[in-house]
């Protein structure tokens, strides 16, 4: 039966680096099935862990990027057409849940709360999926595991788990790495030196240290991976800066001109 | 002329200087200045156009046929370029021919090819005014911490150019860069900036003087530069040509005054290919070089700095201290490094008239303001209601009901002020606003006709019509777009406090607090969102003044804005009490949203209370209870250093801090369009 979730299989291992003990929470949390929230800024390395984890521990990985205008039939499926008349057609979270794999739901915040509700059931001792318009109750796969992301960063309250959906989960708090190991990860991810690296990184930490003060968000390690693939290709260092963070970070003339500041500290 | 005589005869402040100018026998500068009045009245404000005179007045001190020749050509001179820099193209004239009243003349006549030449420099580059935003961003960025960027003004036309002072919390920046320091004054700030960031990484702040010559502490503090900005380079490689690009500048090779041999010294220090004959720049350049490895040991380059003064000593070069000034226009006066009390010489004085900072000028600028005396407040209001709020005491977690007293009130109609304050920059503000839509879609299921499919619909269709029934035929999806109404209001922190003057512009803080208020309205003209301006201030719990000083769907027309901008700025901030009592009015609204946007310059504070944190922890509480009642609450700090004290009452990600207030207008009106738009 699992063969349904076989194109979900990671087949290499994904590059990560753990910055504390976050492997082992997940490990334990993952033997027990707990519902788990990812958060953190975009672009820390959420899904990189999630994916590493998946691989890890030999399960598919079904992904899915809410957004507002998701349904709850996108989520657990719904009545199609074919020759012989209506079939159900199960959802990526159904097929998780019946097959036993990893369902993520990424930026869980961006679709709207009623839509989330349907996971109530999932995350609790039940652990059942009901598909009212099949008429069935789905026991999850001992496998199944349901974990979510998403980034504390906005400012709307509307965009917020409710807690009644919060407080079924356990939580892993992510950030940006410390320094060395980001600037070992951007080496790695963009093939470029150790040096060249910690210079990203710099710049990034400056713009984190603008938070609340104009930007809302620094700049990420995605961003940094981006910079040093340009470099790493031959694009002239204040070039790829310019174009992968200070001026896809923030259309503010002044920030702009601050973060320009930060590069050309960096690089002559 | 009869024309320009006629306004300038209406225009108060300028007929009073002028009755003044008349008795100590300034008729003809005063006649001068008539005949330009004109086109400078509609250019500029009040204040401005006092800064104008004032600086006539004193380059008439010092050279009234300059100032005459300059008079009669002000429209041509300010046609050209802006008030900040006129004052520094004025300085450039100065400077360019000290002591030389002749070349000056021909200057200030526009004679001069260089006095064209420095007004389309001045012309060209960008303003102090205009840079502190980023500035302000990229210090605190590479800083790593919170600290405040302060222009420092030029009081005086043939004092000694001025120089960056740093503190533990400010720097102050020179407004008087001319096109001499550096073609482009960007530059010259971003280097200020970095060496600043280099004394606050690497320098030990206030060290005793002790017995130091002031000779020594010249030399000592050269060094600590130099040594600095090593470090400072290890960290930013980039801020290398940062500074060799001033440091080449000013360097005069073939000068042997102590000025340019330090000057020579501070270039050979950072520039591996600058080549120099003089034995003492090499002996200099030697000895910092055998330390190259060992930056981080201060008392080595100490002890190194020692023997190089003993040297200049011994070489008979004369230093005056009065006419010292740190040879690079982007190092700071070095006053960071030094603590003088217990000195055995006295503290030089140009070290001693900058440390006053801005304290000090605002003091001075506010005895020279000739309006002032029209500014006292009459606090006779008119009280419209009493409303009683709880406050939550942290100590004993207990609610204290009905414990603060709101009062209602209208502000007096005082003496109206800086109703012209609003300048060119201002409205450019205003009309970039309006074209921003505040819409919302929204996808709408099961409709008649539409762009997409609803594809659950369109199964039913199916279905039913496989069973024989009648099928719904609205299977489209149509997005639409939904006016999301929001109410909201601004709220003003009407504090003591907030008469603080900040700027360029020698603004109060409430007077921006006002301006950006005003301009948000404006914005909103055409806009079906709803906004009003509130305000308060506490004077203990049984009197937290809360004024509506512009009513939700009340247009804003003159008499409002002149009550907005009369009201005053007094007593204390009781944030938690005025949060209370806006949300029950924002909440009377039939919007979708409502939201309040409180702007203050400090941590809740009263006078009946005196732990630090019972007003923080009562905002807290309130800014909770307003969420729960689905009214969104967002803080603009304008306190650099509001980091701990909002993000405990706001929550983490309510808040933006403000570090430069003349940004307000510009984030005000982002962050209204951000909770608008959520």
């Amino acid at each position: 039966m699992t063969q349904k979730l076989d194109a979900y299989r990671l087949s290499e291992e994904p590059f990560y680096r753990p910055s504390g003990n976050e492997i082992t929470l997940y490990e334990h949390a993952y033997r027990h099935r707990l519902p788990l929230i990812l958060k953190g800024p975009t672009g820390c390395g959420k899904t990189r862990f999630i994916e590493f984890m998946a691989w890890k521990l030999d399960r598919p990985l079904v992904t899915l990027a809410c957004n507002e205008d998701m349904t709850s039939s996108d989520l657990i499926g719904r009545y199609l057409l074919d020759a012989q008349g209506t079939a159900w057609h199960d959802g990526p979270l159904t097929l998780a849940v019946r097959y036993g794999g990893i369902c993520y739901l990424d930026e869980v915040v961006e679709a709207r709360q009623d839509t989330t509700v349907v996971i109530h059931p999932l995350t609790d001792a039940r652990r059942i999926l009901p598909l009212d318009k099949k008429g069935e109750v789905i026991h999850a796969h001992p496998d199944f595991q349901l974990v979510v992301s998403y980034n504390p960063g906005y400012q709307s309250q509307s965009k917020d788990m409710k807690p009644s959906t919060r407080q079924r989960f356990a939580a892993l708090k992510f950030d940006y790495p410390d320094p060395k190991l980001e600037a070992t990860i951007v080496a790695h991810e963009a093939s470029i030196t150790f040096d060249l690296a910690e210079r990203l990184v710099g710049i990034a930490t400056r713009s984190r240290a603008l938070k609340n003060h104009g930007i809302d968000e620094g700049i990420s390690t995605r961003m940094l991976i981006y910079a040093g693939v340009l470099i790493g290709s031959g694009v002239d260092p204040r070039e790829s800066c310019d174009m992968t963070m200070t001026c896809a970070i923030t259309d503010d003339p002044d920030i702009t001109k601050a973060l320009q500041g930060f590069v050309e500290a960096y690089f002559v | 002329m009869a024309n320009s005589y006629e306004l300038s005869s209406q225009y108060t402040p300028w007929v009073f200087i002028r009755a003044q100018w008349k008795e100590i026998g300034l008729d003809k500068l005063a006649y001068a200045i008539d005949s330009q009045l004109t086109l400078i009245t509609k250019k500029y404000n009040t204040t401005q156009i006092l800064d104008t005179i004032h600086w006539l007045e004193i380059l008439n001190e010092e050279n009234p046929e300059c100032a005459l020749a300059l008079a009669s050509r002000l429209n041509m001179v300010l046609s050209r370029i802006d008030l900040e820099s006129f004052g520094r193209w004025v300085l450039t004239g100065l400077r360019m021919y000290p002591r030389d009243h002749d070349r000056q003349l021909a200057y200030f006549q526009l004679d001069d090819p260089q006095a064209l030449q420095a007004l389309n420099n001045e012309a060209g580059e960008g303003s102090l005014l205009a840079a502190l935003p980023s500035l302000s961003l990229l210090l605190h960025g590479l800083a790593g911490k919170e600290l405040e960027l302060q222009p420092q003004h030029q009081s005086s036309l043939y004092g000694p150019p001025l120089r960056p002072v740093l503190t533990l919390k400010n720097l102050l920046i020179p407004d008087d860069y001319t096109h001499l320091d550096g073609s482009d004054r960007y530059r010259l700030y971003r280097a200020a900036i970095a060496h600043a960031v280099a004394h606050l990484s690497y320098s030990e702040p206030s060290l005793p003087v002790q017995t130091l010559k002031p000779m020594g502490i010249a030399v000592i503090s050269a060094i600590e530069d130099a040594r600095v900005e090593r470090l400072l380079k290890l960290d930013y490689p980039g801020v290398e040509g940062w500074f060799l690009e001033f440091l080449r500048r000013g360097v005069k090779p073939q000068e042997l005054s102590f000025a340019a041999l330090i000057g020579r010294m501070n270039l050979a220090l950072m520039d591996t290919h600058y080549q120099d004959d003089n034995y003492w720049v090499n002996k200099a350049r030697r000895l910092f070089e055998t330390k190259e490895n060992d930056l981080h040991d201060y008392d080595a380059f100490r002890e190194l700095a020692s023997i190089l003064a003993n040297d200049l000593g011994q070489m008979r070069v004369p230093f005056h201290i009065t006419h010292y000034t740190v040879p690079e226009s982007y190092r700071d006066d070095n006053s960071f490094l030094w603590d003088f009390t217990n000195a055995n010489n006295p503290l030089p004085e140009t070290i001693s008239l900058q440390i006053e900072g801005p304290a000090n000028q605002e003091k001075q600028e506010k005895t020279t303001r000739p309006d002032e005396t029209t500014e006292k407040v009459c606090t006779k209001e008119i009280e419209l209601s009493r409303h009683f709020y709880p406050e939550w005491d942290y100590k004993l977690s207990l609610m204290r009901n009905d414990w603060c007293t709101v009062i209602e009130k209208i502000p007096s109609q005082h003496a109206r002020h800086g109703l012209n304050n609003r300048n060119k920059s201002d409205v450019k503000d205003i009309s970039l606003l309006r074209t921003r839509s505040q819409c919302q879609t929204r996808l709408l299921r099961r409709q008649w006709e539409g762009d997409d499919i609803d594809i659950n619909a369109a199964i039913e269709v199916m279905v039913d019509k496989r069973q024989g029934l009648s099928p719904d035929p609205r299977l489209f999806l149509r997005r639409k777009s939904e006016e999301q109404m929001s109410s909201t209001i601004v709220l003003l922190d009407l504090s003591e406090s907030s008469n603080d003057i900040v700027g360029i512009r020698m603004e109060s803080i409430l007077d921006i607090e006002k301006n950006a208020a005003l301009l948000l309205v404006q914005s909103l003209v055409k806009s079906e969102d709803r906004i009003a301006v509130h305000g308060f201030s506490s004077n203990t719990r049984v009197e937290v003044n809360y004024y509506r000083l512009l009513e939700f769907g009340t247009p804003l027309d003159t008499n409002t804005t002149e009550i907005i901008r009369s009201v005053p700025g007094r007593y204390s901030t009781r944030i938690g009490a005025a949060l209370r009592h806006a949300t029950s009015h924002v909440k009377l609204e039939k919007t979708n949203h409502h939201s309040i946007l409180l702007i203050t310059d400090g941590a809740p504070a009263d006078v009946d209370i005196y732990d630090a944190s019972y007003l923080i922890e009562d905002a807290s509480a309130a800014v909770q209870e307003c969420k729960k009642s689905g009214v969104r609450i967002f803080c603009l700090a304008l306190d650099p250093q509001a980091q701990s004290y909002v993000s405990k009452i706001f929550g983490h990600y309510n808040y933006r801090i403000v570090d430069n207030p003349i940004s307000l207008p510009k984030q005000l009106a982002s962050i209204y369009q951000q909770l608008v738009s959520l």
